[in-house]
Formats: structure tokens, sequence, C-alpha cells
């Protein structure tokens, strides 16, 4: 197909809480794709053996293990807590324009407090 | 997962999977973290137990179901021509089934 020309949208228009949000479910869900690869990883290596398992732990207690489960929670969490504001759009409430912002400055709070307890829970 | 399925379905298999999706990542999440330090021995006597063994599949089940579903979402926006997105569907359903195989069986290994 011939590329064809395109209105500048990105370059353009503000972002916004809605816009970004929106641009975030889908890159944590992406993130999260690969990311459930690690949960695989170590059901794997758990049936594996002790040696295996010993391995995925190491991994886990690394640094770059522990940065990559930290982004994991986090994208979870939020994936989790906007997935559940979608879903409530899908039951046709919020859709006004304070309601999505309302209920998407919930989920970034939502967000944040289960990652913090989440890892305050871990490290403590 | 087949391919050919209607709009309609793939809208409803989405939100059916987040729905099981939420409970179950919870509970996921919430036992490994009260589970740790997760020694080896830690993880086979907690897998062993059938609700944790059954728990831990459902939620693959419904986790790479769910993240095959939003995938295809995602190349059906980016990738226009036709033969690249139905090769590119295929692989990321050959992966996202792999590694739920992978899950699954290793589950039924450390449980049976």
């Amino acid at each position: 197909m011939r590329e064809r020309p395109l209105s500048p949208h990105l370059q353009i228009y503000k972002p916004q809480l809605t816009t970004v949000m929106s641009i975030l479910h889908r890159i944590t869900g992406g993130a999260l794709a690969v990311g459930t690869l690690l949960v695989v990883w170590g059901l794997a290596a758990g049936a594996a053996g002790e040696q295996a398992w010993n391995a995925f732990s190491a991994f886990c207690h690394s640094p770059l293990g522990i940065l990559m489960l930290f982004g994991w929670s986090v994208a979870l969490y939020y994936h989790l807590c906007n997935g559940i504001r979608h879903l409530v759009w899908d039951s046709v409430r919020l859709l006004d324009l304070q309601g999505a912002y309302r209920a998407g400055y919930a989920v970034l709070i939502a967000t944040a407090f289960l990652t913090l307890i989440t890892w305050w829970k871990v490290l403590t | 997962m087949s391919g050919d399925k209607s709009a309609s379905s793939h809208w409803t298999q989405e939100r059916l999977t987040s729905l099981a999706n939420i409970p179950l990542m919870l509970w996921l999440v919430w036992s490994v973290v009260r589970l740790l330090p997760l020694s080896h021995a830690d993880f086979t006597n907690w897998l062993h137990q059938p609700l944790h063994a059954g728990l831990m599949i459902a939620a693959l089940v419904s986790v790479f179901y769910h993240t095959m579903l939003g995938a295809q979402v995602i190349a059906e926006d980016y990738i226009h021509d036709q033969a690249k997105l139905k090769a590119t569907l295929g692989v990321l359903r050959l992966y996202f089934s792999a590694a739920g195989l992978i899950g699954i069986i290793s589950v039924l290994k450390v449980a049976l």
C-alpha cells in the first residue's frame, strides 16, 4: 500500500491524563506479556529441581532481577487498576470527562498504594 | 485458540479473562509475597496442594489467553499488510501457547 500522508497528531496534541493513561495501559500490557515469562521460568525451574530453582532465585535477588520484578509489579498493578476502570466504562459508567479523570487519578493512587504495600511486605 | 473469532466474541472473552485475572493475579502476587523467602522446599510444598496448583493453572490459562487477545488488538492496529499480520499473530499465538503450556506442565509435574 502506498504511504499516505497523515495529519500531525502526536506532535500537536497536548498530552492529557486520558490519552497518556490509555497508551500506558497498552504499554503495561505489552510489558506484562514479556514479564510473565519470568513466572513461567520460575515454575519450570521449580519443577526441574533445586539447582534450577536456586539459579532462578539468585536472578530474582540480583539487581537486574529486582528491577525487573519491581517493573513487573508496577505494570501489573497499573494494568489491573486501569483494567477495572475500563470494565467500569464497559458498564456505561463514568464515561463523562470528570468521571474519567477522577477514576484516572484513583487508578494512579491505587497503583502507587498497591506497589508500596507489596514491596513494603517484601523488604520487611 | 482458533484464529477465526468474530469481533464480539473477542470483546466478550477479553472482558471475561480480565475479570478472572483480577482475583487470580492478586492471589498469585500475595501468595508469593507471603511465602518469601521462597526456598525450593517452600515452593514445592505450596504448589503440591491441589487448590494452589489448580488456581495456578487457571491463572496461566486466563493470563495467556488474555495476553493473546490483547496482542491481537495491538498487532491489528500497527500491522496493515494482511500477510504480515497473519504471520505475526501466528507467531504470537505459538509463543504464548508454548509459554502457557510450559507453565502448566511444570505445575502438574510438581503437584502430581
